[in-house]
């Protein structure tokens, strides 16, 4: 493919509108690109790389960093210092099961050729023994450590579990209840912490949009509606929001609703009312 | 037609941005924990907006950025910012998983939602820079016309051929290739301060 048309067909390329195998063929001929011909294709890249900026931001829980991190260390390589341990306890092994083996002395010529073929087969499966005992202790080492690290994220996770249930029962914390109307079964638990002003809120049973619509949840004042967030919920009819109230919705804050909007949500509500509070 | 926007401190995050890569690339797990810091919502918001769904988007979340741990070495300023290096692996991820047939029931169908969306409740760390570049981003879309930014979204957020795009609105893929090629370039004119070229 010649740069030219490369160049033409560059801004279809980023955003991923081009057919399987015309991206393949840009694709090699970007390999042979020169560094000014590659800037060109990344000042596209970037055109597009922008679009998801407009976006309305989405804040995803807090466990995925701590999740993310462990995995993260789970990928990391031995550091110097584990390999020195490793070896360490490796050299271990082989001198205490040295001090096992029993002393072996050279059998005179005149035994019999059957007892030397024995003493041979004996010290190689010892050999193999060993090695075997080696290679099994490093991957248990490998797997205690894997364990170690599982146990301290779970401790972690735990902790996490206990600041919440503390920050639920704290006189600081107010809970809302959001009661379902046009889908009765749906409710939801709004906790509020009334000193940093954020809420958690749980949702449960209410049903997963149609694909082209999803919920928006609105902070009701005595003169407006404001939009706080456009979610939808997973297959169980669940999922968590995190917000924190902006100053305009805190003045005569007096309810809180969910509606069902365009995808993407609506500027104000024009749905109907699936879960609503007063405050 | 080019917007207004202070682009200094975009240019000093994007710095920020490449130094935090450099440090994930050397093997430093506390760059990565703050390049996830930084980027995070941003990251999350593309993905959730593909695939629709936030079990999902949760998922790939955790693999884009295990994927930067294992390539940033391979990153390389000169072909690009580093947001736009972070966002092309994440929209690739979140499209791949929308393809495997994972999200089927979550496929969007109306994808004329980024010029006019609501904003979502602004977080404590949300910069006003950011809200800024949401803005500009905002008002360069809303000078396409309805149909270029339709077939925009439809490949960017729903991986769709200009084919598949064209089967699906019922054009001529000519017409659709058109209203592509004239949406992007009008939007680099339009966001040229935000790349360095106005």
């Amino acid at each position: 493919m010649t740069w030219k048309k490369v160049k033409a067909i560059a801004p279809l390329y980023v955003i991923g509108a081009l057919d399987e195998k015309t991206a393949h063929d840009v694709e090699a001929a970007l390999h042979s690109a020169t560094p000014e011909q590659q800037r060109v294709i990344a000042r596209w890249r970037e055109v597009a790389a922008l679009l998801p900026q407009a976006l309305p931001l989405q804040t995803p829980p807090d466990y995925l960093r701590e999740r993310l991190l462990n995995r993260i260390a789970e990928e990391l390589p031995q550091t110097p210092i584990e390999i020195a341990v490793e070896e360490s306890t490796l050299k271990e092994v082989a001198e205490r099961d040295e001090k096992k083996v029993l002393p072996f002395v050279q059998p005179r010529r005149a035994e019999s050729r059957t007892a030397r073929w024995l003493l041979i087969a004996a010290t190689a499966l010892l050999a193999f023994t060993s090695a075997y005992l080696f290679t099994q202790r490093a991957k248990l080492a490998r797997e205690r450590d894997n364990l170690s690290r599982e146990r301290n994220s779970l401790r972690e996770e735990l902790a996490e579990r206990g600041r919440l249930v503390e920050d639920i029962v704290s006189p600081r914390t107010r809970v809302i209840a959001m009661v379902g109307d046009e889908a009765p079964q749906a409710n939801a638990k709004v906790f509020w912490d009334t000193e940093a002003q954020q809420w958690a809120i749980y949702v449960f049973d209410l049903p997963a949009p149609p694909s082209d619509n999803d919920y928006q949840l609105w902070y009701v004042t005595k003169n407006a509606k404001i939009s706080a967030a456009v979610f939808r919920t997973d297959e169980r009819g669940r999922t968590v929001l995190k917000l924190t109230l902006p100053p305009d919705a805190l003045a005569g804050l007096a309810a809180t609703a969910v509606t069902l909007e365009p995808r993407g949500g609506s500027p104000q509500p024009t749905g109907k009312f699936y879960l609503k509070a007063s405050i | 037609m080019q917007l207004a926007i202070d682009t200094a401190e975009a240019s000093e995050r994007d710095q920020d941005l490449v130094s935090l890569v450099e440090s994930v690339a050397a093997g430093d797990q506390s760059a990565l924990a703050a390049l996830y810091d930084a980027t995070n919502r941003f990251i999350y918001s593309l993905i959730l907006r593909v695939l629709g769904d936030m079990g999902s988007a949760e998922e790939v979340l955790i693999d884009v950025y295990t994927q930067l741990w294992r390539q940033a070495a391979s990153y390389d300023a000169n072909r690009g910012a580093p947001l736009a290096w972070m966002a092309t692996i994440a929209r690739s991820r979140a499209i791949d998983r929308l393809r495997s047939g994972w999200q089927d029931q979550h496929r969007k169908e109306s994808l004329d939602v980024l010029g006019d969306a609501p904003a979502n409740a602004a977080s404590p760390e949300e910069s006003a820079a950011a809200s800024e570049r949401q803005r500009f981003v905002r008002e360069a879309l809303n000078l396409l016309t309805p149909e270029q930014r339709r077939v925009i979204e439809l490949a960017y957020y729903s991986g769709l051929s200009h084919s598949e795009i064209a089967e699906k609105l019922n054009q001529p893929l000519g017409t659709v290739k058109t209203r592509t090629r004239l949406g992007m370039m009008k939007l680099r004119e339009a966001l040229a301060p935000l790349l360095g070229e106005g």
